[in-house]
């Protein structure tokens, strides 16, 4: 979720950005990161030669079906 | 015992048990989510406990409905032998059994995760005041750790909800005072009118606590577009 919510924050991020913006190590990136475009809730774009990666509709939705079910649990005081 | 119900309000807390029974399935599928995504048994908790808590007041909302229809068209209290009456009862057996089964879960869901234990407590709900002792019991576990919830956070959402259990910990204060002995009811015109007041105050809480259930399932919903 880290993941996913750093990368809507910047539209597109790289790797790296996401490395020290979620505080992962990089076999752990590369995981969570291929899970992610396993579920097509991200894409990877190439431009100007460096790896980028985006949200996708379907990321868009997941991300905000996330936030509903997250604000309602915590009305609840029930940890996520 | 008798519960004293007024006759005008007859149907209307029909209505209520109904519409409180759709919201607390809208909080079930929120708590169904919740719990696709973590897989936690807290959280399958938490969405079993609304899911047979909704199922229990549209029973109740139901029969009851349908003793009032027969009152409505025969004028009159159904005769003993009438079956509909039989359904009426039995709609209230199974709203007391599967409503208390929903808050001994929904109890155990905000139990701190180390000192998870079974809840054990005599199923002692055979008459009506007992089956609402027992329930404010529960409740107020659950609607203090709400408001503490609450106190902590200081979020409207929280406060909603604390709100919510508030109203239902009410629904069932008041009902206990509903139920009185033939000759008090009789020998007290005093008692026989607030009985009825309460028992009207009573409902008015519960629905008063699902729409506040309402309101932050649509602030949650308008936020996210």
């Amino acid at each position: 979720m880290d993941i996913l919510r750093l990368i809507n924050r910047k539209g597109k991020a790289k790797p790296t950005h996401i490395l020290y913006g979620a505080n992962l190590s990089h076999i752990r990136l590369k995981k969570y990161l291929e899970i992610l475009l396993v579920n097509g809730f991200i894409e990877q774009t190439s431009e100007g030669g460096h790896t980028y990666y985006r949200m996708t509709e379907r990321g868009l939705e997941f991300l905000s079906e996330f936030r509903k079910v997250e604000k309602v649990s915590e009305a609840f005081g029930i940890p996520i | 015992m008798q519960v004293l119900i007024p006759v005008r309000f007859y149907g209307f807390d029909s209505i209520m048990y109904i519409a409180s029974a759709i919201i607390g399935f809208f909080v079930s599928y929120y708590a169904y989510r919740l719990f696709d995504i973590s897989s936690k048994k807290s959280h399958f908790y938490f969405f079993v406990s609304f899911t047979i808590l909704s199922m229990a007041l549209m029973v109740i909302g139901i029969t009851s409905g349908l003793a009032y229809l027969n009152y409505f068209i025969y004028h009159s209290t159904p005769p003993l032998l009438d079956a509909l009456a039989y359904v009426d009862d039995f709609g209230y057996w199974i709203y007391y059994i599967a409503s208390f089964a929903a808050y001994c879960l929904l109890a155990y869901t905000y139990l701190p995760e180390r000192v998870k234990f079974p809840i054990l407590i005599p199923f002692w709900y055979s008459a009506f005041p007992y089956f609402n002792v027992l329930s404010l019991f529960l409740l107020s576990y659950i609607t203090f750790r709400c408001l503490i919830n609450y106190v902590t956070k200081r979020t409207l959402n929280s406060l909603l909800v604390a709100l919510a259990f508030t109203g239902i910990i009410l629904y069932h204060f008041f009902l206990l005072f509903t139920s009185i002995s033939t000759i008090v009811y009789l020998t007290s015109n005093f008692s026989f009118i607030l009985g009825k007041f309460l028992y009207i105050l009573a409902h008015l809480s519960l629905m008063t606590g699902f729409l506040s259930l309402l309101a932050m399932l649509v602030r949650v919903n308008r936020s996210e577009r």
